[in-house]
């Protein structure tokens, strides 16, 4: 058996979705652009677009691997490969380095490996193969279980400390689950039990700094206009809300139409922290302004959409659950970032997909629209009858 | 549509609601919010950075230096760097939290105290953390990282996130849990804390520039400690640098930067600092008429001048923040405003004033303005970009009217003629009569006779600023107005129809004059010569001038002193000086020199008396030696001029006509001349000097042994060359206890200065 299938490879390409390529492609170019308009400025980060576009390159070769590849071999896979993701985590503690009080990275020679980034596509690939089969809408199987595969991966992301990422794992989840067949009451009660562990996790298991985080965050809804000349909102903004607070002047400064391309004064006099990646949407806002926030949001709504109609003309479950379980990820990855660059949730870090600087980011992300536009090639029922068909 | 598909377009709704909803939220913050951010973005990076400006020198009138401003550093603390980044500051709070929760008392702001402070965080326990909040146990976890972060070469990430891990279970010792050595920490604790005593030892060196009168010395510590109830009081006062030390050398200064590493919190700020200029010639008098600069440190005065100042400046800042047309105009007016908060806080921090003297008086002239660099920066504070500038405009040089020569010369005669009588008041003037020019002002005590003294000296200012009866001096002035009140056919008395002089015997009463019946006398006899204006004026024979004010009455008495500018109307001043507005004056009035601060320069007294006779001969007349000098320049050349201390536009010289006719005022440069030759000044042997004598009787004091005692204003006051005068000169000694006389005792300081005038031939070329 030969691991690329018995089809042509232009077969297979002819019947590629090239809408979603395009479409994720030109997210990746203007991801460029805005990584080269972030860093320009700041010589420790110089030529960062360069290297992005070389992740970009190989993960785009990698890509077109994963697409000639049929899907049903990876999915025989899809418990080692989640193995291998989990052991990607569980070895961190030993083998990772740390940055910045984070152990998230395997340092390689020129380069770094963050394996959560590549625990969302392994998990993804891990429900979907655990979910094929499970369409009776059952508490057990359609949501316990595969909340007990989300968690493991998403508590040792959560423990590396990386509460964002760790967070892209349960929408990722229910959309999937609930896809696949769980029923509302059930998402809904999940949904309940989930408010209750955040807010116990808030007292309990969250670190000192990620606290004052949430508690900064929730305070900053009440400041007033005039709220730097306050002496406690001014040990705030230069303290633990210095970096949302500055993504925030960043966001509403941009207006409608921002200051120009790599121009706005945050990015340009380095007050926006991790512009390049955790915080590249300020960035975009700053300086496109809301014209440009509303391209690319449109974008990456279009590029979700895009997956999810690839999702409803595939007609096999686990490929359709995959590519709901890739639209998720990448969709609500997209919200989140938005939402932490707006201080609209608590601030944590979380790349903006195809758009943030991170090999290992860009990568996944699109090794994720690999297999998407590798089951979107082949919409044949080839595992088994769609039940809902 | 199957359930699966229905469930997809479900997700896909729900997707594009959350996004929808997100896409309005950041909308809100982009176009609603959108100006208040954008101030935000704007003064985020917008940092104004004032630039000190040179205040003027002070030079003489032929441009010698005397004093100027020299490029120096000063030290700064910045208490918020000092509190959360310098060893001994995070050590010293960090224990001090510690003992808040605990109740106890608090450790001293000393090196003692920041010792125990460091041994208390290096014995500090996990168990501490547990007995605090949870605010105060995450200031504790931040300032034992940034201890020991600044003791070891460790990153603060590293040890901040092996602090916080070690929290979560550890027992014992913290600083031992994480791996460090405790021998070593104390020892580089130990040699940082020896290095900030160096920094410390600075600011008390002898060599250092002291602070101002007034305010006390203070070491380091005290400035820290200043800092820290400033912060406890307000904790935004911390933002806001101290100066601790100005003056500092080169060599200190740059040790200390190149510490900066080591000890953060404190910084090497370029200065200025006042400094004389290197002259040889003597003029330590004139010391304390420049006067002196200091910071404006609290005092009432300087907020108003401040603000006077910034309403000045208000316009122009006010243009540079218009100017710029790309900035927003919702923008314009905080900027303007932080402009003048910049200026403000700049003028409060490293503005000086002058504070006495020439200083002072023309502080407006030799203070210049400060710039305002309006730069943008980066995060880390560093300027990245000019937006805009206020040009710094450095102060203008202002140029006395003294020649340094004329006063080195003076200085030495006065010293000469007083013989070193500790503590006696005395002062010189000597003018140009032409111009009013002050040539040099010597007086005693000085400031440095002040300094070496062993019991306590009068203030310096009082010797040439204070005024004191005038005595005889008057009389020249009495002539003046008699002759002139004759000519006119105004009252005057007939010197032909005059009593004659009976020396020591009373003038006969006369009960239609009043005050006749008091003892008036003459010290000598001069006889029926009482009606020679210029004998009785060269032998000063006070029955002539007795009789003389009596026929002039108030009114031509009164007239007398006012055209020589020593008359002011009394008890309307005091008045109008409550009220505010300036006070009433005639024209030959000069209330204030140039040169000499307003406050400081008293006006002539005029006490209330009905003793005409008297009166006429100097009593109840005060003045000081420069509105003596003034009047005996007019006298000298019949026109009254404007004194000056400062040098001034041609155009700006003024001088009074005095509406003498010349003939009277030939008759009394005769009698002055006669003064010299053979009157009252004869001792003195002042070849071409025209001057008049003057004792004023301030006290007589009956001794136990019997004799009697007289306390005297000594004066002499005249002038050098006719037509045109040379020099115009008043001199007096006050209050000498052995009954001396305006010739004997006054009188040498001018004869010495002559002398020594004569001496030297380029010095006599230029002014004799």
């Amino acid at each position: 058996m030969t691991l690329l299938g018995r089809e042509h490879p232009l077969e297979v390409f002819r019947r590629v979705d090239w809408w979603i390529v395009l479409v994720a492609t030109t997210l990746a170019l203007f991801g460029l652009v805005f990584i080269h308009s972030a860093t320009q400025y700041d010589p420790r980060f110089a030529g960062q677009h360069l290297r992005q576009s070389l992740f970009l390159a190989v993960s785009a070769g990698m890509a077109v691997v994963l697409i000639l590849v049929p899907y049903p071999r990876i999915m025989r896979f899809a418990w080692v490969l989640y193995g291998v993701a989990l052991l990607g985590l569980l070895l961190l503690p030993i083998f990772g380095s740390t940055i910045n009080g984070a152990r998230r990275w395997y340092l390689l020679p020129g380069f770094a490996i963050q394996p959560s980034e590549f625990a969302k596509p392994a998990v993804i690939v891990a429900l979907a193969a655990w979910l094929r089969f499970r369409s009776e809408g059952r508490l057990g199987g359609n949501l316990l279980v595969p909340a007990l595969i989300t968690a493991v991966p998403a508590l040792l992301v959560m423990r590396q400390p990386d509460l964002g990422s760790s967070l892209v794992f349960w929408p990722i989840l229910l959309a999937m689950s609930y896809a696949a067949g769980a029923r509302a009451k059930q998402i809904a009660a999940f949904l309940a039990v989930g408010a209750v562990v955040v807010v116990l996790a808030g007292v309990f298991v969250l670190h000192d700094y990620q606290r004052t985080r949430v508690e900064v965050w929730a305070q900053h809804f009440s400041w007033p206009a005039d709220a730097e000349v306050n002496a406690g909102v001014q040990n705030s903004i230069r303290g633990p809300a210095y970096q949302p607070w500055q993504s925030l002047i960043a966001v509403g400064a941009g207006g409608w139409t921002g200051f120009g391309l790599g121009e706005g004064p945050q990015n340009r006099y380095d007050f926006l922290p991790y512009r390049n990646a955790d915080y590249i949407f300020s960035v975009v806002a700053e300086g496109q302004g809301m014209l440009g926030v509303i391209v690319l949001m449109s974008l990456q709504a279009l590029l979700v959409l895009l997956l999810l109609r690839l999702a409803f003309l595939s007609r096999e479950r686990f490929g359709r659950i995959l590519i709901i379980g890739v639209a998720a990820f990448i969709g609500t990855q997209s919200l989140m970032h938005v939402a932490v660059c707006a201080w609209l949730v608590p601030a944590t870090g979380l790349p903006m997909p195809l758009i943030s600087y991170g090999g290992s980011s860009i990568v996944s992300t699109v090794l994720a629209l690999g297999l998407a536009l590798g089951v979107g090639a082949r919409r044949q029922p080839v595992v088994a009858a769609d039940a809902f068909a | 549509m199957n359930d699966s598909r229905r469930r997809l377009v479900i997700l896909a709704v729900v997707y594009l609601f959350a996004a929808l909803g997100l896409l309005l939220l950041v909308g809100h913050t982009m176009i609603v919010e959108h100006e208040d951010w954008l101030r935000r973005s704007y003064t985020n990076r917008w940092a104004f950075r004032d630039v000190p400006t040179k205040r003027g020198d002070v030079r003489d009138r032929r441009g010698n230096l005397l004093v100027y401003d020299r490029p120096t550093s000063a030290l700064e603390v910045h208490y918020r760097e000092f509190r959360r980044r310098h060893p001994c500051g995070v050590a010293w709070h960090g224990a001090n939290l510690l003992l808040d929760a605990r109740g106890k008392r608090r450790l001293p702001l000393s090196p003692a105290g920041v010792t125990a402070a460091f041994e208390i965080c290096l014995s500090l326990q996990f168990d501490s953390f547990r007995e605090l909040e949870h605010d105060p146990a995450r200031d504790l976890r931040f300032y034992l990282t940034s201890l020991l972060a600044s003791l070891t070469d460790e990153s603060r990430s590293r040890l901040g996130g092996e602090i916080r891990k070690s929290l979560d279970g550890g027992r014992g010792s913290i600083v031992q849990n994480i791996g460090l050595d405790r021998a070593r920490l104390r020892e580089v604790f130990s040699r940082r804390l020896a290095e900030l005593e160096e920094i410390a030892a600075l600011l008390l060196r002898e060599d250092t520039k002291p602070p101002p009168k007034g305010i006390p010395a203070r070491s380091l510590w005290d400035h820290l400690r200043l800092c820290e109830e400033r912060r406890l009081k307000k904790s935004s006062s911390e933002l806001v640098a101290r100066r601790m030390q100005d003056g500092l050398a080169y060599v200190d200064a740059r040790r200390i930067a190149r510490s900066r590493e080591r000890h953060p919190g404190f910084h090497v700020r370029p200065s200025v600092a006042r400094q004389k200029g290197a002259v040889e010639a003597r003029w330590e008098t004139l010391e304390s008429h420049v006067g002196f600069v200091t910071a404006e440190w609290g005092i009432k005065a300087d907020e108003k001048r401040r603000a006077k100042i910034l309403a000045e400046l208000s316009q122009e800042l006010d243009a540079m923040a218009l100017a710029d047309e790309g900035l927003p105009e919702e923008l314009r007016s905080s900027v303007s405003r932080r402009l003048r908060g910049a200026m403000a806080a700049h003028m409060e921090s490293q503005g000086r004033v002058g504070r006495g003297g020439v200083e002072r008086d023309q502080d407006s002239v030799l203070r210049g303005t400060a710039g305002m660099h309006w730069v943008l920066r980066g995060r880390r504070r560093r300027d990245m970009g000019l937006w805009s500038n206020f040009d710094v405009t450095p102060g203008n040089d202002v140029y006395l009217t003294v020649d340094l020569r004329l006063q080195h010369l003076l200085e030495h005669a006065v010293d000469e003629a007083l013989g070193g009588r500790e503590g006696q008041l005395a002062a010189i003037a000597i003018i140009d009569p032409n111009t009013g020019d002050v040539l040099a002002l010597a007086s005693r005590p000085s400031r440095k006779d002040r300094m070496a003294a062993k019991r306590k000296l009068p203030d310096p200012a009082i010797s040439w600023s204070g005024t004191g009866f005038i005595g005889s001096l008057a009389k020249p002035l009495l002539l003046a107005e008699h002759l002139d009140a004759r000519r006119h056919g105004r009252l005057a008395g007939d010197p032909m129809k005059f009593d004659e002089c009976r020396g020591s015997r009373p003038m006969k009463p006369n009960p239609d004059i009043p005050f006749r019946r008091r003892r008036l006398r003459c010290d000598h006899i001069h006889g029926t010569h009482v009606d020679d204006c210029v004998y009785s004026l060269g032998e000063s024979c006070n029955y002539f001038f007795f009789q003389v004010g009596e026929g002039l009455r108030w009114e031509g008495v009164r007239r007398a002193y006012e055209r020589f500018g020593l008359y002011r109307e009394p008890g309307k001043l005091d008045a109008a000086r409550k009220r505010g507005k300036p006070p009433p004056a005639s024209k030959w009035f000069q209330a204030y020199v140039p040169g000499i601060p307003a406050s400081t320069y008293p006006d002539p007294v005029w006490q209330l008396s009905d003793d005409i006779q008297r009166r006429s001969i100097g009593y109840f007349v005060e003045a000081n030696v420069l509105q003596m000098v003034r009047a005996y320049a007019g006298i000298a050349t019949g026109r009254l001029p404007e004194l000056s201390l400062v040098r001034r536009r041609p155009e700006h010289v003024r001088s009074l006509d005095l509406g003498l006719h010349p003939d009277d005022v030939a008759i009394i440069h005769e009698g002055m001349l006669r003064c010299t030759r053979t009157g009252t000044a004869r001792k003195l042997n002042l070849d071409g000097v025209w001057a008049k004598t003057g004792t004023a009787e301030i006290s007589k004091k009956r001794l136990p042994n019997g004799g009697i005692r007289t306390t005297n204003n000594a004066w002499l006051a005249g002038f050098v060359g006719r037509a045109p005068a040379k020099l115009a000169f008043a001199c007096v000694v006050y209050n000498t206890e052995e009954g001396g006389f305006g010739a004997t005792v006054a009188g040498p300081m001018f004869r010495n200065f002559l002398r020594e005038l004569r001496a030297n031939p380029k010095l006599a070329k230029d002014y004799l």
